[in-house]
């Protein structure tokens, strides 16, 4: 099955479509946008509940998505059956199994459309050229598309064919303004133009002006997986402290925090102990089945970080999770002190003292 | 607004209860509103660890579009809020959705959003402005004529810190003829 791009699936859904598809990628606002076409397009503005089967991964969804799948449409020409917040990763091997051969059961069948959207961050897409574990898992039974963050050019005059169509006047700087400003998600953009147009009607005003977009809107922060952990092994104190402010303000949940703060320090320290082996980075990359330009990074700060305080950090980890488990004290002011804990150990490793 | 757009006067009945979020009994999110939205929990009145009920009843326009409905309001002075005018929009097609607009030197604009329930907002203040987290736990508007009904129920949240929740009710009817 082909892996399409947004356009191509455009494209494909002014089309009678039957089959099972995977939308995957960061940009949710799109996929939403897609669920909501294909359905209008099946059903209009009325839902048809027997044939529109909505399940959700996170529940118990895909224990009935072979059952739903297997029943023919009720009365109809197509059956639409969406499975949302499908986490790829949490499947073990033989759900996985079961869920391939539930796809390739429908391949054939025109009178039945499949739309599977993925949780965040559990599908790995990889890219066309260089497809990932998933993409190249469930490729032969579905077709898989992704979608990205868009560019910000593309988001400029997505933004000005907003405002236009609410009868507001923008110019391309402006719009470009409130990308820079709000970030590339379509949806924190779209939610900022809502704001900025009620803004604006109730000042009986059609024209937007820079100031009204520093009165309304929120400066959005775009997350980098890496700019975390790096200002932890940098020993930043300042940096990580602040990042870890801003995930806090997300709301992110922090045992989900610690567990990629502890993922850190335990790779690292795999790293150190196989490279300690004599073992060279490819062969690390291989083992671990870690990227070979992260297995680089961590094999930069490992040389810089000796065993005990890494075991140090580690410990801090462990006594972390264990207050943040079985104790009532704040669970982000335990992550605060971890934080500190770890940029002091960071530091002392730097200057050469234990 | 073009000429087409009918303007009416109104009598806006606001009355929000304002909960610190230490208080545990309101941890639930959809606890005072049930059913339809529009059914308020009365029970939810008489809780003792409330801190601030806010009743108002002003004069008001309701301005009505092809595509949405605003309820306008000036600020009470009594409140701090002199020289602010409030707007609620509300869109006819998505009951599940409510904007606040604020004019004045508190100046702000709200989005209160069944399905995106996280909101992150400014709150201009006459000193400096504060970025706030609106999360809608219920919305429901409710509209017939010139008149109806809306259910908030939100909390605010300043870098992540639930700060307070906010149960309001918003009734509008058309002025009676001798007011």
């Amino acid at each position: 099955m082909p892996v399409l791009t947004g356009t191509e699936f455009t494209a494909k859904i002014k089309l009678p479509m039957s089959g099972a598809y995977i939308l995957c990628g960061e940009e949710g606002y799109l996929i939403d946008y897609y669920r909501t076409s294909i359905r209008k397009s099946l059903f209009g503005e009325a839902d048809d509940p027997f044939n529109h089967i909505l399940l959700d991964a996170s529940e118990d969804g895909l224990e009935h998505l072979a059952e739903h799948l297997a029943s023919p449409p009720f009365f109809a020409e197509k059956k639409l059956v969406e499975l949302t917040s499908f986490d790829a990763a949490s499947l073990t091997e033989a759900k996985a199994k079961e869920l391939k051969a539930a796809l390739e059961s429908i391949a054939e069948d025109e009178s039945l459309l499949l739309i599977i959207t993925t949780a965040p961050d559990s599908f790995d897409f990889g890219s066309v050229k260089r497809p990932g574990k998933h993409q190249k898992l469930y490729s032969p039974c579905a077709s898989i598309v992704e979608f990205p963050l868009e560019s910000p050019q593309k988001l400029t005059s997505w933004v000005g064919r907003h405002f236009t169509s609410r009868k507001i006047i923008s110019s391309p700087e402006l719009c470009r303004m409130l990308v820079d400003r709000t970030g590339r998600s379509m949806r924190a953009l779209a939610n900022e133009i809502e704001k900025l147009c009620a803004y604006l009607g109730f000042l009986k005003r059609d024209t937007l002006t820079a100031e009204d977009i520093m009165l309304v809107t929120c400066v959005g922060k775009e997350e980098d997986p890496f700019e975390f952990s790096g200002a932890l092994l940098d020993g930043d104190s300042e940096k990580s402290l602040a990042l870890l402010a801003d995930m806090k303000a997300r709301r992110e949940a922090p045992e989900m925090i610690l567990a990629g703060m502890i993922r850190v320090y335990c790779d690292l320290a795999l790293v150190r102990m196989l490279s300690d082996g004599g073992a060279a980075k490819n062969e690390i990359a291989s083992s671990l089945k870690m990227h070979e330009y992260k297995t680089g990074l961590y094999l930069a700060k490992a040389r810089e970080i000796d065993a005990p305080h890494l075991k140090r950090a580690i410990e801090a980890c462990f006594e972390t999770d264990l207050k943040m488990k079985s104790t009532p004290l704040e669970k982000y002011m335990l992550l605060d002190r971890l934080c500190v804990m770890l940029c002091i150990l960071r530091a002392h490793a730097k200057g050469g003292r234990t | 607004m073009t000429d087409n757009d009918m303007k009416n006067n109104i009598r806006i009945k606001l009355r929000s209860q304002i909960y610190d979020l230490c208080t545990p009994e309101l941890n639930e999110p959809e606890q005072a509103f049930t059913g339809d939205t529009l059914h308020f929990n009365e029970d939810s009145l008489h809780r003792p660890s409330m801190d601030d009920i806010i009743e108002l009843t002003t004069e008001g326009i309701l301005i009505e579009t092809d595509d949405q409905v605003e309820i306008a309001y000036e600020e009470n002075e009594d409140m701090g809020m002199e020289d602010s005018r409030t707007a609620l929009l509300l869109d006819k097609s998505n009951p599940r959705f409510v904007s606040m607009v604020r004019s004045g030197k508190n100046s702000t604009s709200f989005i209160f959003d069944a399905e995106n329930r996280r909101q992150q907002c400014m709150y201009n203040t006459e000193f400096f402005p504060i970025e706030l987290c609106i999360v809608t736990n219920s919305v429901y508007a409710y509209t017939e004529g010139m008149s109806g009904k809306i259910s908030l129920d939100y909390t605010i949240e300043v870098r992540g810190v639930k700060t307070e929740r906010n149960i309001m009710i918003v009734e509008f009817a058309p002025l009676p003829e001798d007011f």
